[in-house]
């Protein structure tokens, strides 16, 4: 798709021919294996040598991937770590009997753990659903899924998630979360379960409240593409729609425009394990700026240079930010 | 005659959304550096070297939203560029003073350490930890099929995804 394109844009831009040119990167991977035997090098040396058009496709792969060859392998390491994953059980060890209590009362974190797709905290997971919708799962979010003959999708406390069901049929698809129902079909959506209240952001088409506790039971409302609502069970409350700032997670930011520090610690804490909190005398300094999801540690140290605050680790799941 | 009219348009308006907004933005960019001036001040100009690059302007009205949206991505970007130089100039100091490298050949590790960096944030987790565990850590697909918990398979899709993705963001 985009990503075909690109290396299409690609191979017209230099003058090579798509396949070759993607026949080149597969041998490229195939030479990265570190598998290949002595057959594969003939083979590989045959399909160079059947045609210039190889050998031009082969020189363009060959100069991309030494630029690549220029990063020293330490500094690679030490630079372009991926967020740091902890299995449940090592978490869950470290909180102790304590912890895991805390996040089971938290709620839905057993049903959390058995959940169909799920993302862990400083996780984030791209899917395609059975019907061809792309979901994508922010942090500590899941998602049960029933796509026989009807699409159904239940999102489970505390998750947020980006359901783009554009083009991938008519028929209903019916999202429920906390109490309530929504008709997401042929839409482009994000949802975040807040706990006593739900926000939608429909970006495109349209979102149907089908049914909810009290408030919104009496007035089942239709959300449109660019409009923004908070569902609880006071009602509908609609607000303007910030389509970039609903999709910041996605593309691993979290951005705070002048967020009191402790609500903006509650935010980050949903990227890492474990508990981020700070004392009273500073959780009303205020916050502004665009922070990587990926790195919490790194959006820490930046806070503690844009703010008059320390940050202490006294693990690196127990985190206390203080006055300097 | 005709390309002199155009440019002078543009120019006029490239004038106008900078006496009408640079202002403004210049505090929005300040609140979202940590109050930091020079970096406001930096990508205040930036942000218009874009837009004359882009060469595409925003309807009458919309101006604001256009310029914040092209000064947001250039906020990412600038933190991605210091988080990365700061761990690079921390894996410096782990090697002995003789292996520094030239400011030119820092300036080059740099911007590569950016881009890959940039286009393994575009892919799925498990991809880009294939790729970092094949290239960088000189594990066989064996080995990283082992590691992930996948198939041998998978690794060279993932492998084949990646390898496209971070090489085509090496082009010039």
């Amino acid at each position: 798709m985009s990503a075909d394109a690109a290396l299409g844009r690609h191979a017209a831009r230099h003058g090579l021919e798509l396949p070759r040119l993607e026949a080149a990167l597969e041998w490229q991977v195939t030479l990265w294996s570190g598998e290949m035997d002595d057959a594969g090098h003939r083979d590989w040396a045959a399909w160079l040598a059947a045609h210039p058009g190889n050998q031009r496709a082969w020189a363009e792969v060959e100069r991309l991937a030494g630029r690549l060859g220029e990063l020293p392998s330490d500094v690679a390491r030490h630079t372009l770590k991926r967020p740091r994953r902890f299995s449940r059980r090592q978490a869950l060890s470290l909180f102790g009997l304590a912890g895991a209590g805390a996040l089971v009362a938290r709620g839905g974190w057993v049903e959390r753990a058995v959940a169909d797709c799920r993302s862990g905290p400083g996780e984030q997971r791209d899917l395609t659903l059975p019907d061809g919708s792309s979901l994508k799962l922010n942090t500590a979010s899941a998602v049960n899924l029933a796509f026989d003959g009807e699409r159904r999708l239940r999102v489970l406390p505390g998750s947020e998630i980006a359901l783009d069901s554009r083009g991938a049929g008519g028929a209903s698809l019916r999202v429920e979360m906390a109490e309530m129902r929504l008709d997401a079909s042929d839409s482009h959506v994000v949802l975040r379960d807040h706990g006593e209240r739900l926000a939608v952001s429909v970006l495109a088409g349209r979102v149907e409240v089908l049914s909810g506790p009290g408030g919104i039971a009496s007035q089942a409302a239709t959300l449109l593409g660019g409009e923004a609502a908070w569902l609880s069970a006071d009602g509908v409350r609609r607000v303007p729609l910030d389509r970039a700032a609903a999709l910041d997670w996605t593309r691993g930011v979290m951005r705070a425009d002048r967020l009191p520090l402790n609500a903006f610690l509650a935010e980050l804490g949903r990227y890492r394990h474990g508990l981020l909190y700070c004392d009273d005398d500073v959780a009303g300094l205020v916050v502004s700026g665009a922070f990587p999801v990926r790195d919490t540690d790194y959006a820490l140290q930046s806070l503690a240079q844009a703010l008059p605050v320390a940050v202490h680790y006294r693990t690196p799941w127990l985190v206390r930010v203080s006055a300097v | 005659m005709a390309s002199t009219t155009l440019s002078n348009t543009l120019n006029a308006r490239v004038g106008a959304l900078y006496r009408d907004h640079s202002h403004w933005l210049f505090g929005w960019l300040r609140g979202r550096l940590g109050g930091n001036q020079d970096d406001a001040a930096d990508l205040l100009q930036d942000t218009y070297v874009r837009l004359i690059d882009a060469g595409r302007y925003p309807p009458p009205g919309e101006g604001r939203a256009f310029l914040t949206q092209i000064a947001r991505g250039l906020v990412i970007d600038l933190h991605r560029r210091r988080r990365l130089e700061s761990a690079y100039l921390e894996a410096l100091a782990a090697r002995p003073e003789e292996e520094a490298p030239s400011s030119e050949r820092r300036a080059l590790v740099l911007d590569i350490l950016v881009r890959i960096d940039q286009a393994l944030d575009r892919l799925p987790d498990k991809v880009s930890r294939a790729f970092l565990l094949s290239r960088f850590e000189g594990l066989t697909y064996h080995q990283v099929a082992e590691r992930l918990g996948i198939s041998h398979g998978a690794v060279r899709k993932y492998m084949l995804k990646a390898t496209q993705a971070c090489l085509l963001a090496l082009d010039e």
